[in-house]
């Protein structure tokens, strides 16, 4: 898949990637205009559905964030995001989905460029000319 | 907790049904995988129909008020006898076998003439020696109307035959339907009647004498005649795909008539004893009021019994025994699953008679 | 506790006559029933014929007579039975090992009372649809199927035995070859041995008139010392020879089913362009998330709004992968969706395939343990 224009759903928890995505707008650092990002109060809270929802929607790629491991505000729901996770990405080729258009990490608050990083690697990977369906 | 066999009464394909059984009450169903059409699989419609399995009802209504059984079978009596040419008795497809010759007999012994059941989608039953293993292994299969979503174990064959390698090919008025996305040509088409006038060139002259068709609808149904004429002719297997349980074995004693036909009859006349269909539904208020005398028996209540003058009791098929004719003609038994000390039809007839 | 190997029979003349290999199951339910142990006793009991079994709850002992003989041919799933209508009972239930394997799952998920159940596993090679049963016992055996009083999977042989007494069998592999034979499912099954009931009972290695008795549990122990005590079964112990031989036939069977897992889930997989195919068929019955054991939840995730439009069929996206994220995990591979799909999906597959996966990356295999599968775990790992 090679896209001009990819749009990225992006749900981001509300305590650490959120917060670094806020760093990244207020320090002015440039990424791709095609993520729409969606609060969630955890990582935890996001369930497979949701991911698949979006790409039944049209999402060329969907991003989920949280809080690094041991960080969760809630103790524990990274862990349980992360274990969820790791099933989605075996779920989505069943259904003829490049499990590449779907990645999640950890970003904290204070980390507006690793999350500006993230952004572009991940648009860049879906506008490659590189064999993602 | 108990599990028995019954005959799903929602569409005319015939299924086998599980109901469980808890205390008197069918709390669900469960698959009935020895059963010869369906083998354990069933619809949503199907699976569902255990709500319906409990049904009755228990009283006679006279206006709407609950009434003694006796006094409303002499008011029906009284009313029956007076004109019996200005009478109509409405049986229908959702009827069993035994009950369609109950009103039969019942018509005979008031010299009542006018008897029928509604029939939907312009579709009559047809007599020929289809079965559904010939749909398996159809070579070429044409289909009018969407089959899977209407009578998805009908598709089931369908889709088997497509399996077996199958040309599917399906004609339906819709832009889209389940149907046509699962057919390996699906023709959009204004008018069925147009195009079945046009069959030899539309179709036939391709596939001659390999065909099959499955009929869910019609826009005429003297098209059937047609249609008749063409599998006999040319050895065609012919399914017509309908609606109610038992349209096929109800046309045995009751004339079949579609909702403009029976609109018709309604406007001439005067009493009508309508059995387990919902005329409201099927021909609008309107018409059902302007009714002079209107007496219902269903086992559970619609809006047609708030119009009647009498409501009489009856039970849902799982408080019956009885028999069911699919659309392939096979008569399937069934026996009571739960016991009911409502009268039936079949009891409520004989005392009408009596 | 090391498992205990014994033979058993039924000390009543009757039960021993027309139960299975020496009778010893139904006598225990009998045992069970008398001693008021249970409420009642879940086990199939013949219908119409020979190809229709009915799971029945037998409350009255003397009925256990009308469940003996196996039924290869009635592909059934207790769990749900357990779980809605026999709820509140105290139940002894003859198991499948993926009955036992849907029990287990449904009592990790507060589902069942494990307290409430003793299970009494059987052996089991795999099942036949009943249908399919009939069509094969036409063609292969020139045999009309309403003459044939008894059927049994012996040896690789799918054997049947007539009203006059005369036996004739087919290898199950040319009967699978042609397409008739043991469901998909079956072929793929690699737990034979229900080894998570209390008592694991079949004729793999036992003498002719003896049940093989592998006693799994205390709760298996104490019952079947019971029962012995009582007089109702007589026991003795296995030589080494009976042990080797049913040994050696599980592991064939399971080499067999692995053998058939590779097969269908890999080498002869649908492709992406064929489940396409088979999605367009959905007609949204939701037959399989109905029948699966796994799914108990009241109010569906499926059936919320935010999935519905207004397109002819429904995207996979939104209802197969959904299910897959919420039971694939914990799916013990009994088949009964794809068994009860009015549209032929071949479904099971990829669900068993799923929990093939789930089963590399967390090391949890459906149906064989105590706890919740990891992804349900509170835990920080």
């Amino acid at each position: 898949m090679s896209k001009e224009h990819p749009k990225i759903v992006g749900f981001c928890c509300n305590w650490c990637c959120y917060g670094g995505a806020d760093t990244a707008g207020t320090s002015r650092m440039q990424y791709p205009s095609g993520i729409r990002i969606i609060r969630v109060m955890c990582s935890g809270r996001i369930t497979p559905s949701m991911i698949f929802k979006a790409f039944k929607e049209g999402a060329d790629g969907v991003f989920v964030g949280g809080c690094h491991m041991g960080d969760c505000h809630y103790d524990a729901g990274n862990y349980k995001w992360n274990r969820r996770a790791t099933f989605v990405k075996e779920i989505l080729p069943e259904f003829g989905i490049d499990p590449e258009r779907f990645i999640f990490e950890w970003i904290s608050a204070s980390e507006g460029e690793k999350f500006q990083r993230t952004m572009q690697t991940f648009y860049d990977r879906l506008t490659s000319e590189d064999n993602i369906e | 907790m108990k599990i028995k066999h019954t005959i799903c009464s929602y569409c005319s394909v015939g299924c086998g049904l599980n109901l469980v059984e808890d205390n008197g009450i069918i709390t669900r169903t469960f698959p009935y995988k020895r059963h010869p059409i369906n083998e354990g699989k069933n619809c949503n419609n199907g699976r569902n129909i255990y709500e319906k399995a409990n049904q009755e009802i228990k009283n006679a209504f006279i206006n709407d008020k609950e009434a003694d059984l006796d006094d409303a079978i002499i008011h029906v009596k009284d009313k029956l006898k007076n004109n019996p040419s200005k009478t109509l008795i409405i049986g229908s497809g959702k009827c069993t076998n035994e009950e369609c010759d109950a009103l039969k007999k019942l018509a005979n012994e008031y010299g009542i003439d006018n008897l029928v059941y509604p029939i939907a989608n312009n579709v009559l039953p047809l007599k020929t020696d289809t079965t559904y293993d010939d749909i398996n292994n159809s070579k070429v299969i044409l289909i009018v109307g969407d089959i899977l979503k209407e009578n998805p174990l009908l598709g089931r064959r369908i889709i088997i035959a497509k399996d077996n390698g199958a040309k599917i090919i399906t004609v339906d008025t819709a832009d889209e339907t389940i149907t046509g996305i699962n057919s390996d040509e699906y023709v959009k088409i204004e008018s069925i009647k147009d195009y079945l006038d046009k069959i030899d060139e539309n179709i036939l002259n391709e596939f001659d004498e390999e065909l099959s068709i499955i009929i869910g609808k019609l826009d005429d149904n003297k098209d059937i005649k047609k249609l008749e004429d063409l599998s006999k002719n040319k050895n065609l297997k012919t399914i017509i795909a309908l609606k109610e349980c038992n349209d096929n074995g109800a046309s045995n004693s009751l004339n079949p008539v579609t909702t403009d036909e029976l609109i018709n009859l309604l406007n001439s006349v005067d009493t009508v004893f309508a059995v387990e269909c919902d005329l409201v539904e099927l021909v609008g208020e309107d018409i059902v009021k302007k009714i002079d005398f209107l007496v219902t028996e269903n086992n559970s209540f619609n809006d047609t019994n708030k119009l009647s003058d009498i409501v009489l009791p009856d039970v849902s098929w799982v408080k019956k025994d009885g028999s069911f004719t699919n659309m392939v003609g096979t008569t399937q038994k069934f026996s009571k699953v739960l016991t009911s000390t409502t009268p039936n039809l079949e009891e409520i007839i004989e005392k009408l008679i009596e | 506790m090391d498992n205990e190997y014994l033979l058993a029979k039924a000390k009543n003349e009757q039960l021993h006559e027309s139960g299975e290999c020496g009778g010893a199951v139904s006598s225990i339910f009998k045992y069970l029933l008398d001693e008021k142990i249970v409420d009642g006793v879940l086990v199939l009991t013949k219908g119409e014929d020979l190809y229709d079994g009915i799971p029945t709850f037998i409350e009255n002992s003397d009925e256990i007579i009308n469940s003996c003989g196996s039924l290869h041919c009635s592909p059934t799933l207790y769990g749900d039975l357990l779980s809605k209508e026999l709820k509140d009972k105290k139940v002894a239930i003859s198991v499948k090992p993926c009955d036992m394997m849907a029990i287990k799952e449904l009592e990790i998920r507060h589902q069942i009372n494990p307290e409430n159940i003793i299970t009494v596993g059987l052996n089991c090679g795999g099942t036949v649809k009943p249908v399919t049963a009939e069509k094969m016992i036409k063609l292969f055996y020139d045999t009309d199927p309403q003459d044939v009083v008894k059927e049994e999977i012996d040896k690789g042989k799918f054997i049947i035995e007539l009203k006059d007494g005369t036996e004739k069998s087919v290898k199950i592999d040319d009967l699978e070859d042609e397409g008739y034979g043991r469901r998909e499912n079956c072929r793929r099954c690699v737990n034979k041995i229900p080894r998570q009931a209390d008592l694991a009972c079949g004729n793999w290695g036992s003498a002719n008139g003896w049940t093989f008795v592998e006693v799994t549990s205390q709760k298996g122990k104490e019952i079947i010392e019971n029962a012995e005590n009582k007089g109702y079964v007589e026991t003795k112990t296995p030589g080494e020879k009976p042990i080797a031989i049913r040994s050696k036939i599980e592991k064939v069977m399971i080499k067999m089913g692995n053998k058939f897992q590779k097969r269908y889930l890999e080498k002869e997989y649908p492709s992406i362009n064929q489940w396409d195919n088979y999605w367009n068929r959905c007609i949204e019955c939701y037959s399989c998330r109905d029948i699966c054991p796994i799914c108990y939840c009241i109010g569906c995730e499926l059936e919320r709004d935010f999935y519905k439009d207004d397109s002819t069929t429904r995207n996979p996206l939104t209802f197969q992968a959904v299910r897959i994220s919420h039971m694939a995990y914990s799916c013990i591979n009994c088949g009964q969706c794809e068994d009860v799909c009015p549209m032929e999906i071949p479904i099971a597959r990829i669900y068993q395939r799923m929990q093939n996966k789930y089963k590399e990356i967390s090391g949890y295999e459906a149906g064989h343990s105590d706890e919740l599968p990891p992804i349900y775990s509170p835990l920080k790992e």
